[in-house]
């Protein structure tokens, strides 16, 4: 297992430097738009823009651009934002903390209703419990991320005054943001878990367990749950991989400073050493995320094994 | 002996009873008034230091001071500068500075930290976008004494004001301790606040300069320091956001989005103040590209266009139309000049179009280019509702004269990159500023490929657009700018659109605010009753 681990954050490096150079190409490449221009202004002539690109060593051929990159990034470095004249790494390890947060609490809450919900129409299916469940489920995984977050500020913040509109400085402020994330995650999980279950409820090993008298929630959650859970967990992996990229709507509609805001910020203004910052943290973050799920897989299911 | 030392005790102490006479009458002042004023302002979310940064927002003003200010009437009153002479040929200017005025790192604003920072605008290798008319313009600076310097310029420059109204004065000595890689995060200035906290991409708290004095009397009903304990910034754009938090008095001063005004009025917590930005959106052709090259065809389009109903499908009537390239908001527009504008006519624009051979032979409703293809006419717009509401918009009336439309929605900085290529056709943007000298950004040969978009100019514009810039008697000026205006009118390399409102919402429990004609947020006297 730990030779697996090992070779799995082995390849990890390599991901990321071919996800980050696919992207430092298509910036400079295929993407329109100038950081020199963005940062010159409306009103600046050529001649201004061309300074701007040299002192920001973007007039450079790319490949030595990129050359200077590895450099630096090998030393830690990310470069300056263009945008905020600071660091990238320190601008992004401000940025990270409020995204993880977002990501952790939104996926935990969200998954743990999610399975609740799934286990008891699984359990109930074909009865009005399982119909209300499925609507339900179908209803909240078709809302839209803006349009509910949009709504739960009307209604909590707007209307009843209990929680504020934006900001990150307490707990209340992630409780909306979490909600709104949390909706879709729990209806993703529910139809998963629901799907999965009644497949494992059928198996042979399940009927034998009931035949050798086991207690019914016994059967559930010690049999059959476990092998419900495999690809709720490559799912739950994927969502948390995908949130740390950044929730970019949820956190612009709730003014939280996370990683997604910052990224898009930065794709406007094409900050390019920030845009970059941002997709290795992105690329790390699936490679970490996905290497934890193979991990649990194993403890989980005992007959996946990783030479 | 005696005489002398009671003369001495009796000046002491008249000293000290005036000062502290004034400590007591600037208590009085300031009591029960006081607080924490939060705004939303995304754009203020760039570096605080000047000398780098693209935009500066009023909130960055917080922390600098500037040499000149605009009045409420629009003209230029001291702010760090006491008095000032400009020289018969009009190239030099002298200032005298106020003697009190300090940084807030203690070091006295003086002629030798102006001189500091002007000649840090005006070094060609500064990436500075509000000084940058002074790279070519300033010769040198001439200090005379500690509070007294004199500009020397290359030649006359009718702006001049403006530009030094937007010089953001920071203090040499702490920016040469700071270092550049840090001073947009630690700055030094002599306004009216001074940075307390900057929590990159989330908000920046000011509080305020005790030591601040210096308002200018013109604008303020005292000298200062401000009301405010402090000012927080939060950096947040999303609009229904924003104004969800200025209806729960988490922020307390807001832009209004055009569809929300109706709510914002009708809300009792909340002050509404409509006006007119000093900004413009137009259509504007790529001349030096085949069929734009013509002026005709570019006038057909102006003609085509009905800005009245522009700003009512677009705006809700909000806005106002417009006919030539200054708005009624930057001083220099000439109202007289809307008579010779081309206003909506479809029958003109339906018959100049014709004679140029664009007709519809299909009878499928749209024109044909003159060599009998299908015609289309790609207009280049920002991403954003709004934009694309203003498109279609065109597009609707365009169309009920045959012109084809096609609509390419780009992201703000592609749509910019794309004007500076000269590939493009037609592009809807705007412009904001509070000069008439910006058309020379957009109309000078040399900026083609930079802001003169339309890549349009002519020799006999240049010269207009230079005797506008270097004239400084207002009614000679004026003259000359009109006579701009008037060229680009004829020319019609842009269809002048409409002047956008400016609509702020203000918590009413926020006292003594004001918005300067320019827009800007006047928070100086601006207070919540505290205990």
């Amino acid at each position: 297992m730990s030779q697996y681990i090992l070779r799995r954050i082995a390849i990890a490096f390599p991901l990321i430097l071919a996800v980050t150079t696919v992207v430092f190409v298509m910036l400079r490449v295929a993407l329109p738009g100038d950081p020199a221009q963005v940062m010159a202004g409306d009103r600046a002539s050529p001649e201004q823009i061309e300074l701007i690109r040299r002192k920001l060593g973007f007039d450079r051929p790319v490949l030595e651009q990129y050359f200077i990159f590895l450099r630096n990034f090998a030393g830690g470095d990310l470069g300056r934002s263009v945008k905020f004249r600071e660091p990238v790494l320190g601008v992004i390890a401000k940025a990270f903390p409020f995204t993880v947060t977002l990501t952790f609490l939104s996926v935990a809450v969200g998954t743990t209703i999610g399975l609740v919900i799934g286990i008891i129409t699984a359990v109930y299916q074909r009865t009005w419990v399982d119909n209300i469940g499925i609507v339900l489920t179908v209803f909240f995984f078709s809302i839209p991320t803006f349009w509910l977050g949009l709504m739960l500020i009307l209604i909590f913040s707007v209307g009843l005054r209990v929680l504020p509109v934006q900001g990150a400085g307490s707990w209340r402020h992630f409780v909306l943001p979490v909600a709104t994330l949390a909706v879709g995650q729990s209806a993703l999980i529910a139809r998963l878990t629901r799907s999965s279950m009644i497949e494992v409820l059928s198996a042979d090993y399940v009927r034998t367990a009931r035949a050798k008298g086991l207690a019914h929630r016994q059967v559930l959650l010690r049999h059959a749950l476990r092998n419900t859970l495999i690809p709720v967990i490559t799912v739950v992996g994927l969502s948390v991989g995908g949130l740390l990229g950044g929730a970019v709507i949820t956190e612009s509609i709730f003014g939280l400073p996370g990683v997604g805001r910052l990224a898009i910020d930065a794709i406007s203004n094409r900050d390019y050493p920030m845009i970059q910052g941002a997709v290795i943290l992105v690329a790390a973050s699936f490679v970490f995320v996905n290497l934890i799920v193979d991990i649990i897989y194993a403890f989980v299911d005992p007959r996946i094994r990783y030479a | 002996m005696h005489k002398s030392r009671n003369a001495l005790l009796l000046l002491l102490m008249t000293t000290l009873i005036t000062m502290s006479g004034a400590a007591l009458a600037q208590d009085d002042i300031m009591a029960g008034k006081g607080g924490r004023l939060v705004v939303a302002d995304a754009n203020s979310n760039t570096s605080f230091d000047p000398f780098v940064s693209s935009w500066h927002s009023w909130p960055h003003y917080a922390l600098f001071p500037t040499l000149f200010s605009r009045a409420l009437d629009m003209s230029y009153v001291g702010y760090l500068a006491d008095s000032w002479e400009v020289s018969e040929d009009s190239k030099s200017l002298t200032i005298n500075l106020i003697e009190n005025a300090t940084f807030t790192d203690g070091t006295p604003i003086n002629a030798e930290a102006l001189k500091w920072n002007l000649d840090k605008y005006a070094d060609p290798e500064s990436t500075a976008s509000t000084g940058r008319a002074l790279i070519t313009l300033l010769d040198n600076i001439e200090v005379h004494d500690d509070y007294s310097f004199t500009m020397h310029m290359n030649s006359p420059h009718a702006p001049l004001f403006f530009v030094l109204a937007g010089l953001e004065i920071v203090s040499p000595t702490a920016y040469e301790a700071i270092g550049p890689d840090d001073f947009g995060t630690s700055p030094v200035g002599g306004g009216p606040f001074i940075l307390k906290e900057l929590v990159t991409d989330n908000y920046a708290l000011f509080e305020r300069n005790p030591d601040f004095t210096w308002a200018p009397p013109e604008l303020y009903d005292h000298p200062g320091p401000v009301f405010l304990d402090e000012l927080r910034i939060l950096f947040i754009g999303e609009e229904q956001t924003v104004l969800a938090a200025l209806e729960t008095g988490e922020i307390s001063l807001a832009g209004i989005p055009t569809q929300n005004l109706a709510d914002a009025e009708a809300n009792p917590d909340i002050d509404v103040h409509v006006a007119k930005l000093s900004q413009i959106r137009y259509v504007g052709f790529n001349t030096s590209k085949d069929p734009w090259t013509n002026p005709d065809l570019r006038k057909a389009f102006a003609y085509a266009t009905d800005r009245q109903e522009f700003v009512t499908l677009a705006w809700d009537d909000l806005a106002d139309p417009l006919y030539q390239p200054l708005p009624p908001t930057i001083w220099g527009h000439n109202p007289e000049l809307n008579a010779i504008a081309p206003s909506f006519d479809p029958e003109k624009a339906g018959a100049m179009l014709d004679e140029l051979g664009y007709v519809d032979a299909d009878g499928d409703g749209m024109r044909e280019d003159p060599d009998g293809n299908d015609w289309t006419v790609p207009l280049a717009t920002a991403s954003p509702d709004e934009w694309l509401r203003q498109a279609e918009v065109l597009e609707a009336q365009w169309r009920a004269v045959g012109i084809p439309l096609q609509i390419d929605v780009l992201e703000f900085s592609a749509l910019v990159d794309l004007t500076t290529t000269g590939e493009h056709d037609l592009f809807l943007l705007l412009y904001g500023y509070q000069d008439p000298s910006i058309l020379t950004y957009f109309f000078d040969p040399a900026r083609k490929g930079g802001s003169n978009r339309a890549w349009f100019s002519t020799d006999e514009l240049t010269d207009l657009l230079v005797a506008a810039d270097s004239q400084l008697d207002p009614e000679l000026r004026y003259e000359a700018v009109t006579a701009v205006s008037k060229y680009i009118i004829e020319a019609s390399p842009w269809v002048y659109l409409a002047v956008p409102p400016a609509l702020t919402g203000v918590r009413a429990e926020l006292m003594g605010w004001r918005i300067h004609p320019d827009t800007s947020f006047l928070y100086w006297n601006a207070y919540f009753e505290v205990e």
